[in-house]
C-alpha cells in the first residue's frame, strides 16, 4: 500500500491544527458551560430554570430581595415601605405598592424606563392568550400593576394584603419596541410565546445583551453600553455541551471559566482535588432529597406506624451519605427549610442509631424470627402475623445520584430488617399525572426517593402536603402523592400565605417543622448544594439576592490582575 | 416502471399511515410531556397545570390528538376555561402535518419546522463527509484486501478492522479528544478544538469549520469503514471468481478494466444494499458523536426532545426518517434494474 494517502492525512490534519491555534483577541469573553439550553430567555414564557435563571443575565426587576427579606434597589433609588408611604393598606383590604423608577435607568438602546415597560409583562399574563404561567407574575397572587401619576410611577395592588409582597419582582419589557406586534399577534390569537422576541431579545436593561445564539451550540451576549454601572466582561458566552465529560476536559484545559448546577458535586469535587487552578463554591437552591413514605391504601401498613418510620430514620447515616456520595457538597437535613434563614433547629434530628432502630422495630411488633434477615410482624393490629417487612421504591431513572443514594438506603436498611425492592422510573414518569397512571400520583410505591424545591426566599411557596391535594380522578396534578396528611400543618401553611405579623409566620413556620419531624411521613436526607466549578482566575462574588440567579452582581465579576 | 413506480409511491401511503400511527402511541407512552415543561422551581398548581394542558390539547383522548397532529385543529374550537363548553373565540390553531403543519416544540414554542432546519444542515455537514470517507476507506482498503487475500496485509486490515468494529463510538472520539485536543495541547503542540462547531461570534467559513470538523467525521469514519469493508472485501472475493472475470481476463483485458468494468459493478450490488439501508439515517444525525463533540445536528435534538418529552419534533423527526427510508429502498431497487439488466422491474 502507498504511503502516500496516509501522509497526505497527517499532513492535512497538522496544517488545519495549526491554523486552529486560537488567535487570542482583545476581548474579555467569560466563558460559561451548560449541558443544555434554555428554552427560551424570557421569564414569563420560560419552561426551565435556566431559562428563567438566564432572563436576570440580561434583564433586571426594579429590586431584588436578600434571603433576609431585605429589598436591594435595582432600577429605583428607594425602596418602597410602610414608613414612607410606598406601601398602604386600604380600607377595602387591598395592598397597594407604589415604586418610582429611576431616571437614570434606560433600556440598551437608550429609552428610559418607564411604568409603561412594567404594565406590558403584566397584560401578557394576564390577556388570556399567552402561555404564562400565573406565578411568573406577582408570584401568582391576584393584583394588577398600573401606572401611577406619571410615567414613572408604578403601582401594584394586591387584592389582600401579601406578607411575601417583597417578591413581586417585576421584569420589564420594552414597551416601546414590543408594544405594536404584541397588540396585533394578540388580535389573531397569537401567544406572546409565539414571539420571536422571547428567544432574541435584543434590548434588555441588565448588564448584558442578547447578541446571538447558534441552538444547540452557543449563547452570545454582549456588554451592555447604557447599563447604569460599568461592566468588567465584554461578552458572555455560554457554550452548550450535553456530554459531562466534554464539559469536565474544558474546565481543565481552560477554555470554560465556570459551570454552574451541572457537574454533579461528586464529580465537581473530584475535578477541583486533581486541578489546582479550579474551585468549586457552593449554594442551596433548594434541591433536597427525601424520601416519602406512601400513606394511602397502597401503602405498607408498617410504614403507618411512627416508630417504624423513626427506626428507619435512624437506620440511614446521612452523614455518610453527604461525605461519601456527595463528596461533602451536600448538607444533611432534617426539615422542609433546612438550609434557609427559616430553619427551625429544635425540630426532631434523629441520630444515626442502628441498634435503637432494631429495638424500636421490635417494640412495634417488626422482628426477623425465621432467620432470614427480613423482620416480619408479630401481633401487629390489623397486620397479619409473618408479613415481611419488605417495602417498594422510586427514584429518578434520569438522575445517577438518586439512584446511589436509594441503593445505599436499600443498604442499610437492610441491616436493620427491612428489605426494599427498587423500581426505577423517568422525572416525567414519577411527577406525571394521576390520570397518566404516575407513580407517584397513584401510589404505586412504599416509598419514593424524590426532590421537591421549597424555594429559599419565602416560606409562603406551595406545601406539597397539603390534605386537599391528594392526587385522584377529580384532582389528576395533585402535588401530595404520598397522601401525607397532618391538619394542623395544613393550618399552620395557610397562615404563612395570609399573616402580615412576621413573628406569627416564624411561629407557624417553626411549628410546621416540628410537626414533621415528629411524623416523619418524610423522610428529609440532604440538602443537594449547586456547586459552580469555576477556574481561579475568575474573580466572582455568588449573589444572594433573588431567588436562584447568581447574575445581579455579574458586572463586577473580572479576571484575576 | 411506470406503472411499479406509481405502485410504490401508492403504497407508500398506507405504510406511512401506519408507521404514524404506532408512532404516535409510542411518544404518548415516553412520559408526560407537562411532567417535564412544569419542572420549574416554584412547580405550578393542579389548576394551572390542567390549564396548560388544555391549551396544548393534552386534555383530549390520544386519538383525538392524533387526528388533530393529522389534520389540524383550525376546524375547531377549544374549551380553554375547562367549564365544559367551548369557547367561540379560541379556536386552534395547527393545520396538521397533512397540510405541512409539523407542529410546534412544547418546550422552545418555535415551528418544528424551524427546529428541524436549524439542525439538519449541520448534521449533513458532519455525514456527508464521514459518508464519503467511510466509502472511501472501505472501497479502497477492501479490495486491497480481497486482492491480496490471506497475505500479511490483508491479516493487519481485516484485525485493524475488527478492532475498530468491536469498538464503541464514543471511546473512539473520547480517546481523540484526549490525544489530538487535551494530550497535544499540555505537549504545547497545535491541537484541535474538543468540541463545537467554531467559535462564538466567529463568521462560519470552511476554513474556520474543518478544524472542528476533524475529530467527529473520523471517529465516524473509523467505525463504520470496518464493517463496509469486510462486505466489499467479501463481495469482491465472491466475485473474483466467477467464469466472466476469468473469460475477461483471457480475453486480454487488462487487470486494471477487470477489476473497474467487470468485478466491482458486480460486487457493488450487494453492497447497494446496506448502503440504501444506512443512507436515511444520515438525515438523523450521529447521536453519541454529536453529543460528544457538541455537534449541534438531529441526532443532539433528537437527545434533547427525548429528555423533555417534546413529542411533536421527536414525530417530526421520526416520521422524516420513515419517510426517507422508504423513499431510499425505492431508489435502492431502481438502481439495481440500472446496474444489473438482468433484473427487470414491472
Amino acid at each position: 500500500m502507498s504511503r502516500r494517502p496516509l501522509l497526505l492525512i497527517v499532513l492535512l490534519l497538522c496544517a488545519l491544527a495549526a491554523g486552529n491555534v486560537l488567535a487570542q483577541d482583545d476581548l474579555r469573553v467569560l466563558r460559561l458551560g451548560y449541558t443544555e439550553e434554555p428554552d427560551m430567555l424570557v421569564d414569563y414564557t420560560s419552561n426551565t430554570l435556566l431559562g428563567w435563571s438566564m432572563f436576570r443575565l440580561h434583564s433586571q426587576p426594579q429590586w431584588g430581595t436578600t434571603q433576609q427579606q431585605e429589598i436591594v434597589p435595582l432600577l429605583i433609588d428607594e425602596a418602597p415601605s410602610y414608613d414612607n408611604g410606598g406601601i398602604v393598606i386600604t380600607d377595602e383590604g387591598t395592598q397597594v405598592i407604589k415604586f418610582t423608577i429611576a431616571d437614570w435607568a434606560v433600556w440598551s438602546d437608550g429609552t428610559p424606563i418607564t411604568a409603561a415597560d412594567f404594565v406590558l409583562p403584566y397584560e401578557i399574563a394576564n390577556d388570556g392568550v399567552s402561555q404564562v404561567l400565573a406565578f411568573r407574575m406577582l408570584g401568582g397572587l391576584a393584583g394588577s400593576v398600573a401606572q401611577g401619576e406619571t410615567e414613572k410611577d408604578v403601582v401594584v395592588t394586591f387584592d389582600a394584603p401579601n406578607p411575601d409582597w417583597q417578591y413581586a419582582a417585576i421584569v420589564p419589557l420594552p414597551n416601546h419596541i414590543l408594544r405594536e406586534g404584541y397588540e396585533a399577534d394578540l388580535a389573531n390569537g397569537i401567544g406572546f410565546e409565539l414571539n420571536s422576541w422571547v428567544r432574541q431579545p435584543t434590548v434588555s436593561n441588565g448588564p448584558f445583551v442578547f447578541a446571538e445564539w447558534v441552538t444547540g451550540s452557543y449563547l452570545r451576549f454582549v456588554k451592555n453600553q447604557n447599563y447604569w454601572k460599568d461592566v468588567w466582561f465584554d461578552e458572555v458566552v455560554l457554550n452548550f455541551y450535553s456530554d459531562v465529560s466534554v464539559l469536565e476536559q474544558l474546565m481543565v484545559a481552560g477554555e470554560l471559566d465556570m459551570t454552574r448546577y451541572i457537574l454533579p458535586a461528586s464529580r465537581a469535587a473530584e475535578l477541583v482535588a486533581a486541578n489546582d487552578f479550579l474551585d468549586v463554591r457552593t449554594s442551596f437552591g433548594g434541591v433536597r432529597l427525601e424520601l416519602e413514605y406512601n400513606q394511602g391504601p397502597n401503602g405498607h401498613p408498617a410504614l403507618k406506624d411512627q416508630r417504624v418510620r423513626h427506626a428507619m430514620s435512624m437506620g440511614i447515616d446521612r452523614q455518610f451519605m453527604v461525605d461519601e456520595i456527595y463528596n461533602g457538597i451536600a448538607e444533611v437535613a432534617n426539615t422542609w427549610w433546612a438550609g434557609t434563614p427559616w430553619y427551625n433547629p429544635d425540630a426532631l434530628m434523629l441520630p444515626f442509631d442502628p441498634a435503637g432502630a432494631v429495638e424500636l422495630l421490635r417494640e412495634a411488633g417488626w422482628y426477623d424470627e425465621d432467620g432470614d434477615g427480613v423482620a416480619e410482624a408479630h401481633g401487629v393490629d390489623g397486620v397479619e402475623d409473618g408479613l415481611p417487612l419488605e417495602i417498594t421504591a422510586t427514584t429518578y431513572a434520569d438522575i445517577q445520584h438518586y439512584q446511589d443514594s436509594l441503593l445505599y438506603v436499600q443498604d442499610v436498611l437492610a441491616d436493620i430488617g427491612i428489605k426494599m425492592n427498587i423500581t426505577l422510573h423517568t422525572i416525567a414518569e414519577i411527577h406525571g399525572s394521576f390520570t397518566n397512571n404516575s407513580p407517584l400520583a397513584t401510589g404505586q410505591y412504599d416509598a419514593y426517593l424524590v426532590a421537591w424545591v421549597p424555594g429559599v426566599a419565602t416560606v409562603a411557596t406551595f406545601g406539597p402536603y397539603y390534605c386537599t391535594d391528594i392526587p385522584s380522578e377529580a384532582n389528576p396534578f395533585g402535588l401530595n402523592g404520598p397522601q401525607i396528611c397532618n391538619e394542623r400543618v395544613d393550618e399552620l401553611w395557610t397562615s404563612l400565605s395570609v399573616s402580615l405579623d412576621q413573628a406569627e409566620r416564624e411561629a407557624a413556620a417553626d411549628e410546621i417543622q416540628v410537626l414533621m419531624a415528629e411524623d416523619l411521613y418524610t423522610q428529609y436526607l440532604v440538602n443537594i448544594l449547586y456547586a459552580a466549578t469555576y477556574n481561579k482566575r475568575l474573580v466572582w462574588e455568588a449573589s444572594d439576592v433573588s431567588d436562584f440567579t447568581p447574575w445581579l452582581n455579574i458586572a463586577d465579576w473580572h479576571y484575576e490582575e | 416502471m411506470r406503472t411499479y413506480l406509481t405502485r410504490r409511491v401508492l403504497q407508500l401511503i398506507p405504510l406511512l399511515f401506519v408507521i404514524s400511527v404506532i408512532l404516535f402511541a409510542l411518544m404518548y407512552s415516553i412520559g408526560d410531556p407537562l411532567a417535564i415543561v412544569m419542572n420549574v422551581p416554584r412547580r405550578p398548581s393542579g389548576a394551572q397545570i390542567e390549564q396548560a394542558s388544555r391549551r396544548l390539547g393534552f386534555d383530549q383522548p390520544i386519538y383525538v390528538q392524533y387526528i388533530y397532529w393529522l389534520v389540524g385543529n383550525d376546524w375547531t374550537f377549544i374549551d380553554f376555561d375547562g367549564d365544559g363548553d367551548t369557547d367561540e373565540e379560541m379556536h386552534g390553531t395547527r393545520r396538521g402535518i397533512l397540510r405541512g403543519d409539523l407542529g410546534t416544540s412544547l418546550i422552545t414554542r418555535q415551528a418544528v419546522a424551524t427546529r428541524i432546519g436549524e439542525r439538519l444542515g449541520n448534521t449533513m455537514l458532519l455525514m456527508l463527509p464521514a459518508y464519503a470517507l467511510i466509502l472511501l476507506i472501505s472501497f479502497t482498503l477492501g479490495v486491497i484486501s480481497a486482492l491480496r487475500q490471506y497475505s500479511l496485509l490483508d491479516g493487519i486490515l481485516t484485525t485493524a478492522a475488527f478492532v475498530f468494529y468491536s469498538m464503541p463510538i464514543f471511546l473512539v472520539a473520547l480517546g481523540m479528544i484526549l490525544l489530538f485536543a487535551v494530550a497535544f495541547r499540555n505537549w504545547g503542540l497545535p491541537h484541535l478544538p474538543i468540541a463545537g462547531m467554531g467559535r462564538p461570534g466567529e463568521e462560519r467559513t470552511l476554513s474556520t469549520l474543518l478544524p472542528y470538523m476533524i475529530m467527529p467525521v473520523l471517529s465516524i469514519a473509523l467505525v463504520s469503514s470496518a464493517a463496509y469493508m469486510r462486505y466489499v472485501r467479501a463481495s469482491v472475493l465472491e466475485v473474483i471468481n466467477h467464469d466472466y472475470v476469468r473469460t475477461a481476463r483471457s480475453k486480454g483485458i487488462g487487470e486494471r478494466r477487470v477489476l473497474f468494468v467487470h468485478v466491482l459493478r458486480n460486487a457493488a450490488l450487494p453492497l447497494i444494499t446496506i448502503i440504501g439501508l444506512d443512507v436515511p439515517f444520515l438525515l438523523g444525525g450521529a447521536i453519541v458523536t454529536e453529543s460528544i463533540f457538541a455537534w449541534p445536528g438531529m441526532g443532539m435534538l433528537f437527545i434533547e426532545s427525548l429528555e423533555r418529552s417534546d413529542y411533536p419534533v421527536l414525530m417530526a423527526m421520526l416520521m422524516f426518517v420513515a419517510l426517507f427510508v422508504i423513499v431510499s429502498q425505492l431508489i435502492t431497487d431502481l438502481l439495481y434494474s440500472l446496474l444489473d439488466p438482468r433484473i427487470r422491474l414491472s
